[in-house]
């Protein structure tokens, strides 16, 4: 436990400093293409300054490719200073998990306040809210709609953000795990499973933006509907979700890992 | 002093070298003679081969061990390096020069002649 | 505390680069671990430090398997030639080193950095060889690692540096003797056998010879004399080698010798033994 307290702890900082850079980099090149756009003659409105906030894409796309190049620094620190492959494998995934919430912390909080226009649409899937007692009191006093919405569109925000971003890293410490264990040459293999990826999230980003987040919260809502919960909210399924495709994914990775002879890089 | 992976074992060649100084009276007797650790160190040599050199001179009773301070030469070191060095002088100088000149055909006459020879020139030049 | 090497065996596809190896270093000791290129010596460490997992047999230490286990994985540290540490400055490592290694020397390893005239601010992966290889020098020097592994620690240095680096290994080793085993590889011999207590010879993946560095070098003899009566002294012993010059016959063998007159027989250095042992037909 000490092992994996002292390299999650070094890790966290240093994968969050890390983490905030990219994002810098990432909003920053985003605000100068609004800058030229706007010095073209085209005008903004308030709620425009949403589109600075890294959509659900980025996050998965940015974790993905985040881990997999982290991964290996990791476990080469770790096992210069002696910890175990498990340790390091460990810390790794706790370090991911951890900056997956805080970077949907942040980011969902941003949304839920500059993405107004997108409240409306959970009008319906927030209902039930008004109905969820705590101590005998409404959870939303007043009972003005608005408040349940903007909460449960915040709550849909934080656990869409967490489930890509812990999503992606998962796959990241997966293919990172095959891409270590196997021989040069069935590397190449595993190598094309990063254009898969992307051939998934880039139609899947194009389609949210095509059709804008009314396909997704369909989904969404049949999903509850799927597995009965209306009751709940969206945890059930990120809970389902996380025990059918990651966790089997993780397991494997952990597998995986446990035997992986480490390479490093030739001078 | 160098040390060589030669015929000789390097640890002997330690003692020897250690000999050597007390010998030519750069430690007296009584007084105190670098540590293992400053043998090693100066020298690049593995302590537990300088060690074993000095143990070997602490068995022949030319140096002891002060607990907790260090190795001194030992009352009498100096006269019992001498009674060593003498033992040996035959086999280590004599033979070998005898070997040599009867190799260059000299006869013993010849032999006692050229030694008296540079005992006088040694003395005469002191 | 013992590091014991428990039959170790490891197959890459086709090739055996170890074969049912056992060695056991203890600490209190410098050990030479020597072998030809390809001999098995970096498989050898790197299945030590867990960076390779063999094919078969244990590492231990005093009789635990380290696999896996952080709190004996942290009393090894290997100094080897791969870079582990990117983008970062030589500083900052040492910051890392300190938190992962609670004991980790921080100050004496700026004051190395200051003797070896390593420029601390520099990124690592932006050292020259020789640099790179003092920055991992330093590392090991300060681990507190009880059984620290120095693979090819002198490779691109210079005279002074390398010899900066062997009166550090006595220096560091004399003030931790009895709880820090120093096993070093290398290909310059001459350098390290009055540094080594014990050496470890390997050659195609198997121990061929090991023992206090003055015992193995005994092991082999140099016959000198005329051919046909050297020939005669050792009809007995393994001949390894021979070399000629004019009508002086010098024969490197193994084993008892006949006595014969007119021979000489003399002692060789561990380079040369190393030599005659493994440089096969």
């Amino acid at each position: 436990m000490m092992h994996i307290k002292q390299t999650y702890s070094y890790f966290l900082k240093e994968n969050l400093k890390a983490t905030g850079i990219i994002y810098s980099i990432v909003v920053g090149v985003t605000f100068l293409v609004f800058l030229l756009v706007m010095m073209l003659g085209e005008t903004f409105s308030f709620s425009d300054i949403q589109g600075l906030i890294p959509n659900y894409f980025t996050v998965y796309v940015v974790s993905f490719i985040f881990t997999l190049v982290t991964s290996r620094n990791v476990d080469l620190i770790c096992n210069q200073f002696g910890k175990s492959r498990e340790t390091s494998f460990i810390s790794n995934l706790l370090v991911m998990i951890s900056i997956s919430f805080v970077v949907a912390l942040l980011f969902s909080i941003l949304n839920s306040i500059f993405y107004k226009s997108q409240y409306q649409e959970f009008i319906e899937v927030s209902a039930h809210f008004k109905n969820v007692n705590i101590n005998n009191k409404s959870l939303f006093i007043g009972s003005d709609v608005r408040y349940a919405s903007l909460f449960s569109y915040w709550l849909y925000s934080l656990s869409y953000y967490t489930f890509i971003s812990i999503a992606a890293s998962a796959l990241g410490i997966f293919i990172y795990s095959l891409w270590v264990r196997l021989e040069k040459l069935y590397r190449w293999i595993v190598f094309l499973f990063i254009p898969v990826v992307l051939a998934y999230a880039i139609p899947k980003a194009i389609i949210e933006n095509l059709f804008g987040n009314q396909k997704v919260i369909q989904f969404f809502k049949n999903c509850i509907h799927f597995f009965g919960l209306e009751n709940g909210f969206s945890y059930q399924f990120i809970f389902v979700s996380l025990l059918v495709i990651i966790l089997p994914l993780l397991i494997l990775a952990f597998f995986i890992m446990r035997k992986k002879p480490l390479y490093g890089k030739k001078k | 002093m160098e040390f060589k992976q030669n015929d000789i074992p390097i640890y002997i060649q330690v003692a020897k070298g250690l000999e050597d100084d007390i010998f030519i009276g750069l430690y007296k007797e009584g007084e105190q003679i670098p540590s293992t650790t400053e043998i090693s160190l100066g020298y690049s040599l593995n302590p537990a081969t300088v060690l074993k050199g000095m143990n070997l001179l602490v068995q022949e009773g030319i140096i002891f061990k002060k607990r907790g301070v260090g190795m001194f030469v030992s009352e009498g070191a100096r006269e019992k390096v001498k009674e060593k060095r003498m033992n040996s002088f035959k086999e280590s100088f004599i033979e070998p020069l005898v070997k040599e000149a009867r190799n260059l055909g000299f006869d013993k006459k010849d032999i006692i002649e050229i030694i008296g020879k540079e005992i006088d020139y040694e003395t005469a030049n002191k | 505390m013992k590091l014991q090497i428990n039959n170790i065996s490891k197959n890459f596809k086709n090739v055996k680069a170890l074969d049912d190896l056992s060695i056991e270093f203890e600490t209190g000791k410098i050990y030479a671990l020597l072998g030809r290129n390809g001999a098995g010596k970096s498989t050898l460490m790197n299945i030590i430090t867990n960076r390779l997992f063999p094919s078969s047999g244990t590492i231990c230490i005093d009789g635990d398997n380290i696999y896996n286990n952080d709190d004996l994985m942290s009393r090894v540290f290997l100094m080897g030639d791969d870079d582990f540490f990117g983008g970062i400055s030589c500083f900052a490592a040492f910051k890392m080193a300190k938190t992962f290694d609670k004991n980790f020397n921080y100050d004496y390893a700026l004051e190395l950095a200051k003797d070896f005239e390593l420029n601390l601010k520099t990124d690592i992966n932006k050292l020259s060889t020789g640099y790179s290889s003092i920055f991992k020098v330093i590392l090991a020097f300060c681990s507190s690692a009880n059984f620290v592994l120095f693979d090819e620690p002198v490779l691109g240095l210079d005279a002074p540096h390398r010899d900066l680096f062997y009166k550090l290994l006595i220096a560091t080793f004399l003030e931790k003797e009895k709880d820090v085993c120093y096993i070093v590889s290398t290909h310059l011999i001459d350098e390290i056998a009055n540094l080594a207590q014990d050496a470890i010879i390997i050659n195609d993946g198997k121990l061929v010879s090991t023992g206090a560095v003055e015992e193995l070098s005994k092991s082999v003899i140099e016959v000198i004399g005329p051919k046909d009566l050297v020939d005669k002294a050792i009809i007995n012993s393994k001949l390894l080698g021979s070399n000629k010059i004019g009508k002086v016959y010098s024969a490197y063998v193994s084993g008892a010798l006949d006595e014969v007159e007119g021979v000489t027989v003399k002692k060789v250095d561990l380079q040369r033994m190393f030599i005659e042992i493994t440089k096969g037909n």
